[in-house]
């Protein structure tokens, strides 16, 4: 089913050049023998070739270790050693987060390079030790906030949909990747929506897990009780193999919390029948909603009506407050950038500086008064998902803004993702269709705390049953095509 | 009546931070909206003794 007017695709791509979309379809291949893990990382590296100097998807490319790598899946392959679902695939990693194979800079001049060279934090040393190819650093905003900053000698990045539109962020450099193909899965963090965001502007999937699923050392800080390391790739199947590698409890992160980790891909049975979705109507009633990604939404709760699910309408509640308790984690990043602001104001750019800054008139009362809300909030949602099971809304209010003249402030009326990193619970964003401009939009999917399974198994039932997340952007078509 | 120009000034002086004419200007026009959004936090209701979403530990 599609309700879309580009070209779709199936799960190997309509460019022509045999890219498995997804990571699941990737490893069935990988393991019939009919693609090598450097088959197919050179595949993703030709598309890198094509299309990053127009996307501004990589802030390094990391091909020499990238391809030892895959020759070591292939190896291991060949030898009867299979690692799991992420053996031999490629993956892109957001700047913020430190590898063994690659500086980390976070998009700045600022940041110290002693925090590069500590390497694999516990979730890279996870995927890597679960076959996973890193072909490199993705591009951020600068530490993960403010806008894109041309007067900075970084990339800009751009919408693989429309090279005038913002891919989203600060995971924009993953986004744009995993839609171009030029990886087929990746990192991203998500402080307020910097997953759920470039995802539903990219048209893939992005998951925000609870918080104190993942452990986050590695990881440059932006908001220390609000960041999450989340996969972003395709499908939501793919985000449930990264996060099966990605969960657990880890000493080396304060906020790690040790819960059982459940077996998520099992849990993806293709049906939701007897769950209790709820859709968050106060959507409707939001000015920035633009009747494009109000009549998607509208179409994908139908088809949760017509799997089997009991819709029930409902508004979420404190919303507004719930969202300036998200925004009040740049107080945490003040903590952090306090010193470099002082001394180096002008090293950073003029959005993240400005974004960081403005959190210096908030007051210490402020901030703890915003943690009280933040426990109203979990309370209010334990009552609410005691009726439902999930809850629905869009992850954005309209297709990617422009990306020359963006506005953070202008850009935040756009979001609807903060309101979950204020009460910790999982959130997924998948692709629910384009606008009339082209651009795609996401639905976002809220379930319980540490119930990621239930949220990735309805996210998948809506892709068993639609092909949002396998269309290719019109840039790759003309690109591979010419 | 303090004027919220010096406000800002004051809390960015305490802060250490020192920005352009242009920068102030702009977090001097934002500073109402951030403040009654600050403010209205103070209005959610919650029973006095609610804690806040921050569990302190002794343990490393």
């Amino acid at each position: 089913m599609s309700m879309h007017t580009a070209v779709p695709a199936d799960t190997t791509s309509v460019a022509g050049d045999g890219l498995p979309l997804t990571i699941s379809a990737a490893g069935a291949a990988l393991r019939s023998g009919s693609l090598t893990a450097v088959q197919l990382l050179r595949t993703t590296m030709a598309r890198a070739d094509r299309l990053d100097a127009a996307l501004g998807t990589y802030l390094a490319r990391t091909d020499v270790t990238a391809l030892a790598a895959a020759e070591r899946a292939d190896a291991e392959l060949a030898a009867g050693h299979d690692r799991g679902p992420l053996h031999g695939i490629p993956l892109g990693i957001k700047d913020i987060i430190a590898t063994d194979e690659a500086p980390t800079t976070a998009q700045s001049l600022v940041l110290d390079p002693a925090f590069g060279a500590q390497g694999d934090g516990p979730v890279m040393s996870r995927l890597r030790a679960a076959g996973a190819v890193v072909t490199g650093k993705t591009t951020t905003m600068e530490y993960a906030t403010g806008c894109p900053d041309p007067e900075k000698p970084f990339p800009i990045p751009r919408n693989p949909f429309d090279l005038a539109a913002w891919p989203g962020g600060s995971s924009s450099g993953t986004g744009s990747g995993v839609a171009a193909g030029m990886f087929l899965g990746g990192l991203g963090t998500d402080t307020g929506g910097s997953v759920r965001m470039p995802a539903a502007w990219c048209g893939i999937s992005g998951l925000k897990q609870t918080f104190g699923r993942v452990p986050k050392s590695g990881c440059v800080p932006l908001g220390f009780s609000y960041d999450h390391i989340g996969p972003m790739t395709r499908s939501a199947q793919d985000c449930a193999a990264m996060l099966q590698v990605m969960a657990g409890h880890d000493d080396s992160d304060a906020s790690s919390v040790d819960v059982p980790v459940d077996d998520y891909v099992a849990a993806l049975t293709g049906t939701v029948e007897g769950l209790r979705i709820g859709i968050d109507v106060s959507a409707f009633d939001r000015e920035q909603l633009d009747p494009a990604t109000a009549a998607l939404l509208r179409s994908a709760v139908d088809v949760f009506a017509d799997l089997g699910a009991t819709v029930v309408e409902l508004r979420l509640p404190l919303q507004d407050e719930l969202v300036t308790a998200t925004l009040v984690s740049s107080a945490e990043a003040l903590a952090y950038h306090r010193g470099d602001l002082q001394a180096r104001w002008a090293d950073y750019g003029a959005p993240t500086r400005m974004a960081i800054a403005r959190s210096a008139l908030v007051q210490a009362a402020d901030y703890v008064q915003a943690q009280r809300v933040r426990r109203v909030g979990v309370k209010a949602m334990a009552q609410l998902f005691s009726d439902v099971d999930v809850v629905l809304s869009p992850t954005c209010f309209t297709g990617a803004p422009a990306v020359d003249g963006l506005d953070w402030s202008a850009m935040l009326l756009l979001v609807n993702t903060p309101y979950w990193n204020a009460v910790g619970n999982p959130a997924i964003s998948v692709p629910m269709g384009l606008t009339d401009r082209g651009l795609p939009v996401g639905l976002q999917i809220a379930g319980r705390p540490f119930d990621e399974a239930t949220v990735l198994r309805v996210a998948d039932a809506f892709q068993q049953r639609t092909d949002h997340h396998l269309l290719e952007s019109p840039l790759v078509l003309t690109e591979l095509s010419a | 009546m303090i004027a919220t120009e010096t406000t800002v000034q004051v809390l960015l002086e305490a802060a250490g931070l020192t920005v352009s004419s242009a920068e102030l200007a702009q977090l001097v026009a934002d500073h109402p909206t951030q403040r009654a959004a600050l403010d209205a936090l103070y209005a959610v209701p919650m029973v006095k003794e609610e804690e806040p979403q921050t569990i302190f530990s002794a343990l490393p």
